[in-house]
C-alpha cells in the first residue's frame, strides 16, 4: 500500500508536469505527498550570500507553486526545503518520513542505477512527453 | 511591480504578545485586525479558507515558525498579519516543535503570483537565524519593521 510519497522537485522544465503528475497520482491513492527540493551545499559556501538567497527563495517559489496545486487537488502535501548531497538526504528523508515510494524526474541528475540501489523504498522515474 | 513583505504587513496586524493558545483560536486573533481594518470583506471565507488549507498540509515550517495562508476572494489585496505567541503553538510543523512566530497570509484568488512570491520571500527570510532572533525580542512593533527591512532584499 502506498500512502506517502516524496518526489524530489527543482525548477526545470520537467518539473511542473512531474509535480502535477505527481498530485494525481497521490489523489487517486489518497496518499501523501512531501515535496522536497534539495540546494547544493556549495551554495552556500562557494557562491556568497546573494546567490544562496537567491536560490533558496527560487525553491520556496517551486514548493508553494505545488502545494498550491496540491490544495486545488484536496492532496495533503509537506513542503521540505533541505540542502546536501542528494543521494543521501532523498535517503535520509524516506526513512525519517517513512515514504513509500520515490518519484523523480527522468532528467534527475543522479544515475538511475545509483539511486535505486541505495533508495530504501522504490523509486518510479517520470519522464515527460512533450504533446506533438 | 511586486511588495515587499515590510509594505504588506499592516501595522494594525502585528500582536507582539498573542493570547490564544490553539492554532485555529491564533488564526482567528491574527485575522481580527485585518476585519476591523476593512482589509478583509467576508470574514466567514476568509477563516474559512485558511482552516481548509490547514487542514490539508502543515503550514509550520519548523524553527519555531508558521504561516498559514490561502487564496481568497474575501480579500481584496494581499494582506499579512504577524503574531508572536510566548508559549508557542502546536502548527504541526515536521520538526515536531511549537511556533512561536506566526506570519498569516491572504490574497485574492487571482493574485497567484504576487502570493506565491511572497510566501517564498518570507520563508526564505524566516529562515534566517538573524531575523527569528530580531522579531523574538521585537519590543514595539517599529522594531518588527526595522528587522523585516534590514534584512528583506526587495
Amino acid at each position: 500500500m502506498i500512502r506517502q510519497l516524496l518526489v524530489w522537485v527543482n525548477e526545470t522544465e520537467e518539473f511542473r508536469s512531474l509535480a502535477l503528475w505527481v498530485l494525481e497520482l497521490a489523489r487517486a491513492l489518497s496518499a501523501r505527498v512531501y515535496a522536497v527540493y534539495i540546494m547544493p551545499d556549495d551554495v552556500r559556501t562557494k557562491r556568497g550570500k546573494k546567490v544562496a538567497a537567491d536560490q533558496e527563495e527560487k525553491a520556496w517559489e517551486v514548493l508553494y507553486e505545488i502545494e498550491d496545486e496540491a490544495f486545488e487537488r484536496d492532496v495533503r502535501i509537506s513542503l521540505l526545503l533541505e540542502s546536501g548531497e542528494p543521494l543521501l538526504r532523498l535517503c535520509e528523508l524516506i526513512v525519517s518520513y517513512k515514504t513509500d515510494l520515490l518519484v523523480v524526474g527522468a532528467d534527475c541528475p543522479l544515475s538511475a542505477a545509483e539511486l535505486v540501489r541505495h533508495s530504501p523504498k522504490p523509486v518510479l522515474f517520470y519522464k515527460h512527453y512533450k504533446e506533438e | 511591480m511586486l511588495k515587499k513583505v515590510s509594505e504588506l504587513l499592516q501595522p494594525a496586524a502585528i500582536i507582539l504578545n498573542l493570547q490564544s493558545k490553539e492554532k485555529n483560536e491564533v488564526i482567528s486573533e491574527l485575522a481580527a485586525p485585518l476585519i476591523a481594518e476593512g482589509l478583509v470583506t467576508d470574514e466567514k471565507e476568509f477563516i474559512g479558507a485558511i482552516l481548509r488549507r490547514e487542514n490539508l498540509e502543515s503550514t509550520g515550517i519548523g524553527f519555531g515558525v508558521a504561516i498559514p495562508h490561502a487564496r481568497t476572494n474575501a480579500v481584496k489585496n494581499t494582506v499579512l498579519a504577524f503574531g508572536r505567541s510566548e508559549a508557542g503553538v502546536d502548527f504541526s510543523s515536521l520538526d515536531g516543535k511549537l511556533s512561536y512566530l506566526i506570519f498569516l497570509i491572504a490574497a485574492p484568488e487571482a493574485m497567484k503570483r504576487e502570493y506565491i512570491w511572497t510566501l517564498a520571500k518570507l520563508s526564505s527570510l524566516l529562515r534566517r537565524n538573524e531575523v527569528r532572533k530580531g522579531l523574538n525580542t521585537a519590543q514595539t512593533v517599529d522594531e518588527v519593521y526595522a528587522v523585516i527591512e534590514q534584512y528583506e532584499r526587495y
